[in-house]
């Protein structure tokens, strides 16, 4: 059995560490965005599909990090 | 992609079948219908955590931790998709480039004269490869026991033709005179 103190900081420790996850997922995203067009960028991947291929990647990420945000908006109000 | 020599006209691009691509995101596939789980036990999962949060928390919590799981999943998707696009054979008037993308930050070029090319094999493995024509490619070369593997790729009996009557055109005449 959990001791009740501990209990009651559950809420706060979860809305602690939504926040710093997300940022963390944001900052690896976008990090692995930048190799990928650099990879695509150098080994001969043409502009248009590479230009493609980061619109479908960003687009999908960002709608992703966009409804984290939102989630962790929504546990802190 | 790579540095030509002068008079080398590339004949051939190739890569590795889609179906093996497909094999590799299978797993992935799988991982993003793991999702589902926490709907199958929503009610033992509100139940439980009700004693500490609230109920829009457990829905904002839930919506985060799918989130962050399907993020995940679609950036290893584009991992595995650029590791895949980036493995490519080409074949030249010349030589046989196999450029091999392991990872992010690795990179192996075997490149192979094709005056050196002894022997082109291929391996079409199980029904599966038969029916949708991939296979792996073995290009012996001159020298020692050097030789190239090219995996899962598609046509392989295609590649092999193309490199056989390349050779013959291009390297052949060259011994003769």
């Amino acid at each position: 059995m959990l001791d009740i103190s501990v209990v009651k900081e559950i809420p706060r420790l979860i809305g602690f560490i939504m926040p710093i996850v997300s940022i963390g997922f944001a900052v690896l995203f976008f990090v692995v965005a930048i190799v990928l067009s650099y990879h695509w960028r150098r080994y001969g991947v043409s502009k248009p599909r590479a230009a493609a291929l980061m619109a479908a990647y960003l687009v999908g990420g960002i709608v992703l990090l966009g409804i984290m945000a939102f989630s962790v908006f929504t546990y802190q109000t | 992609m790579i540095d030509l020599h002068p008079e080398e006209k590339i004949v051939l691009i190739i890569r590795r079948h889609w179906l093996v691509f497909i094999g590799e995101i299978l797993p992935l596939v799988i991982a993003t219908l793991l999702i589902v789980v926490p709907i199958f036990f929503s009610a033992q999962i509100f139940e439980y955590a009700s004693e500490y949060l609230n109920e829009a928390q457990i829905t904002s919590t839930i919506i985060f931790i799918s989130t962050a799981w399907i993020l995940i999943i679609w950036i290893i998707f584009f991992l595995v998709f650029t590791d895949y696009y980036l493995d490519v054979l080409i074949v030249t008037n010349q030589r046989v480039i196999d450029i091999e993308q392991k990872g992010m930050f690795r990179r192996d070029i075997a490149t192979a004269p094709l005056s050196s090319i002894q022997d082109v094999k291929i391996e079409i493995l199980g029904i599966i490869a038969t029916m949708f024509n991939f296979g792996n490619l073995h290009l012996q070369t001159a020298g020692g026991d050097k030789e190239i593997v090219i995996q899962g790729i598609k046509n392989p009996e295609y590649v092999k033709k193309l490199i056989m009557s390349t050779h013959r055109s291009e390297v052949v005449p060259h011994n003769l005179t």
